[in-house]
């Protein structure tokens, strides 16, 4: 039986099933508050919430149970806890086939990309993004007054490099999201190599920043991750969360790979115990599950495949999505769908400047989840056509 | 013989580790009492972090099971949920509001922000040494000034001594009780000594650490929450981590005048960094302040325990106001503790400035007792 909210919270078993827990435990909206700067109003328990790119499931029962067997660690530090920081920087180091000192934890990625604007746009340098892309170097720039140029993403809604090289000279932070956030499109590992490789001549000492955050859901084959060659190649720096496939946004665990030099340098500046012993357990089991990860993916991609199939046969063109949400071109404001959504119980992504009056972001949720929302959607759809 | 079940208990794993809380828990409430007994996962003592040994009770527990998914918890969904409620307790709790607050991961992100923000490469941070290191350290990693001023011969803060350097200062880092030296001053001192640092240079910003302020039982100690909430230049920063029972959840905060929370959080931008559980961990935290009690009545009594067990050895110690004691072994603190950790006991590392103090956190009777029996043959070898 597919696990629903409302049937779980409506279940007369106090002891509720891992299952249920994992669902649970996938805090929702952070993208959302993060971009609106305000909180979230709690939903209605039976809202479809598929606006955050969240793992609708959470993390895998042996992430839950793992978390169950430290809360008796609550009150220790993740120094002195079991497992504890250094057990989960070795484990991370081992499943990246990397050094320790070429890892670094974040209380999410956020950590990692905050530092890292901090670090490296320093002395007037300044800020290489796309635009409409994952905001956070955006809104760091803004905090502290730096330039920060935002390159649009090209009619594909693909990340424009090639723009994005000649905006780079002098550079000091470059931001790569691949797969990128909102567009869902993702590139082939040659140019991603080859726009490293020009960056490199054209602002040697800039920190180029690939963020992965979505790596786990991409299915084209020709797809590769950039951490070898940020292990080898300075000042270059993947990071990953567990706050997508891992259904983890709630504990908030990120990490940094790359580097030692440039990994060093954001050890310096972490905040020191910064992921709580929660975040550590749960993850250490998570790394020692890649099972959970493979099932997470082929369950993000019948649903994605669906509801792709259900905006294709009315007619909306989506980006081939590599990611857990779809960026739909529905030709018409994204406020408006949203509102109309939100009033049939189903809540899909902010704007996405500059692409509001044409495109909306919708996460994948469940396939039973999906279906509803579709249903809605119809609805929303059919009645403005 | 409690050491022999202990033991026993560890050996159990993890598992049973939390029927056992949970259990306990209903037992204890049962009983009418509200601390639970938690044991550490790991096999040597670990009276180093200053950290609260019981636990943060069952009441955060049950919260952060609630956060996993236990019934009549949906907050756990939504991550910013909590966050609004939070601020807005705090700040009823200190006797202000929302505006007053500024929550972070660990008091460590609230210092580190501080240090930041009031800081410039010219005018940098004033700190007492020893002490905690957070604020100092991270202006020093941001390559702002540090200037370091030494103790009074009572290992107390040497607030007259900062008071003549504090024409060029951004940031004066207050440790109020002091760690690692456990000494506090009267809040009366305090407060005149800051309204004077203030008054000599009014664009510095006086940054007061009260991590340990619960544990204080000196009725001659004030919190300095009340002029940080009427003076933007007075910021006190507070944890979930020593008295609560919550080091592993980081969650601390900043209290100030409401200028100051917004220049702090405007540089930081919003919470980022707190867990869902933590965030609901503090918020039961903050519903049950009897827990808190109890557990400074508890601490109060194993610390003057211990302190009586190290003068009975001929052994002084300052006159501790924290969940630890700061000990005069009269031997190099380093083999001190390098013999404690070979024997299973695990204490706070020394500093150099007083080569012969040891820094002991107190731990549970049952974690006392056999740290005692580890200290005397150590100290009786010598």
């Amino acid at each position: 039986m597919p696990l629903t909210r409302r049937g779980f919270l409506s279940g007369s078993s106090s002891e509720p099933s891992l299952a249920a827990l994992s669902a649970m435990i996938s805090a929702r909206g952070h993208e959302e508050a993060l971009a609106s700067g305000r909180p979230l109003k709690p939903a209605a328990n039976d809202v479809i919430r598929i606006n955050g790119n969240e793992n609708p499931l959470g993390p895998g029962s042996r992430a839950i149970e793992a978390v169950l067997g430290v809360l008796g660690q609550a009150n220790r530090y993740p120094f002195n806890s079991a497992p504890g920081d250094p057990d989960l920087t070795r484990q991370l180091a081992s499943f990246f086939d990397a050094d320790p000192a070429e890892v670094v934890v974040g209380a999410g990625s956020s950590e990692i990309l905050r530092n890292a604007v901090r670090l490296f746009a320093v002395d007037g340098k300044h800020i290489v993004t796309a635009n409409p892309s994952y905001g956070s170097p955006v809104t760091e720039s803004k905090k502290l007054g730096l330039e920060c140029r935002q390159v649009p993403v090209d009619a594909d809604m693909r990340l424009d490099l090639e723009a994005m090289e000649s905006e780079a000279r002098g550079a000091g932070f470059v931001y790569v999201c691949n797969p990128n956030n909102p567009t869902a499109t993702v590139h082939p590992p040659e140019a991603i190599e080859s726009f490293i490789a020009t960056i490199r001549g054209r602002a040697p000492e800039a920190l180029i920043l690939i963020d992965e955050a979505y790596h786990d859901y991409v299915t084209d084959p020709s797809h590769r991750s950039m951490i070898p060659l940020a292990l080898t190649e300075p000042n270059v720096v993947v990071a990953r969360t567990f706050s997508k496939a891992y259904g983890m946004a709630g504990l908030r665990l990120g990490v940094g790979i790359g580097h030692k030099d440039a990994i060093a340098k954001l050890r310096r500046h972490k905040l020191s115990a910064n992921a709580n012993v929660l975040a550590i357990a749960a993850a250490t089991a998570s790394l020692a599950d890649p099972d959970h990860i493979s099932r997470e993916r082929a369950r993000n991609l019948e649903a994605r495949d669906f509801t792709r199939a259900f905006f294709d046969k009315f007619g909306f063109d989506s980006t081939d999505s590599q990611t857990n949400f779809l960026f739909v071109e529905l030709g018409r404001p994204a406020k408006d769908f949203r509102e109309a959504s939100a009033k049939r119980g189903v809540v899909v992504a902010r704007d996405f400047p500059p692409m509001e009056k044409t495109h909306c972001r919708i996460s994948i949720g469940t396939m039973e989840e999906m279906k509803r929302a579709c249903d809605a959607f119809a609805d929303v759809l059919g009645g403005a056509a | 013989m409690r050491i022999a079940s202990r033991r026993h208990f560890i050996k159990v794993g993890a598992g049973a580790a939390v029927a056992f809380i949970g259990a306990r828990g209903r037992e204890a409430q049962a009983a009418g009492q509200a601390i639970t007994s938690i044991p550490v996962g790991a096999t040597d003592l670990i009276l180093s972090s200053n950290e609260n040994p019981m636990g943060p009770g069952a009441h955060v527990l049950d919260a952060v099971r609630g956060a996993l998914g236990s019934s009549g918890h949906g907050a756990g969904r939504y991550f910013f949920g909590q966050q609004a409620e939070l601020n807005e307790n705090l700040g009823k709790a200190v006797g202000g509001t929302k505006e007053n607050i500024i929550v972070g991961a660990g008091s460590s992100e609230i210092l580190r922000v501080a240090a930041d923000v009031f800081t410039t490469s010219k005018y940098g941070v004033l700190t007492p040494e020893p002490t905690f290191g957070t604020a100092p350290g991270f202006a020093a990693t941001l390559g702002r000034p540090v200037t370091r001023i030494g103790l009074d011969a009572k290992l107390r803060v040497d607030l007259e001594k900062m008071e003549s350097v504090i024409d060029d200062i951004g940031l004066v880092y207050l440790c109020n009780p002091n760690n690692p030296t456990a000494t506090t001053w009267p809040g009366t001192d305090l407060r005149a000594s800051i309204l004077r640092m203030l008054e000599r240079n009014p664009h510095t910003t006086i940054l007061v650490d009260e991590a340990y302020h619960e544990y204080v039982t000196d009725p001659e100690h004030e919190t300095m929450v009340p002029l940080a909430l009427e003076n933007p230049s007075v910021i006190v920063a507070r944890t979930f981590s020593k008295a609560y029972g919550m080091a592993g959840l980081r969650v601390g905060y900043g209290v100030s005048h409401p200028d100051a929370i917004k220049k702090m959080s405007d540089w930081r931008g919003m919470d980022m960094f707190t867990s869902v559980p933590g965030r609901l961990g503090a918020l039961a935290a903050l519903a049950h302040p009897d827990h808190v009690a109890l557990e400074v009545r508890r601490n109060e009594a194993l610390r003057q325990k211990t302190r009586e067990f190290f003068q009975e050895l001929g052994f002084e110690g300052t006159e501790s106001q924290a969940n630890f004691v700061y000990i005069d072994i009269r031997r190099s603190n380093e083999a001190f503790i390098k013999a404690c950790r070979e024997r299973g006991v695990r204490i706070g590392s020394g500093s150099k400035l007083y080569p012969t103090h040891a820094r002991v956190t107190i731990g549970t009777e049952v974690e006392m007792e056999r740290a005692f029996e580890v200290f005397d043959s150590i100290l009786e070898e010598a």
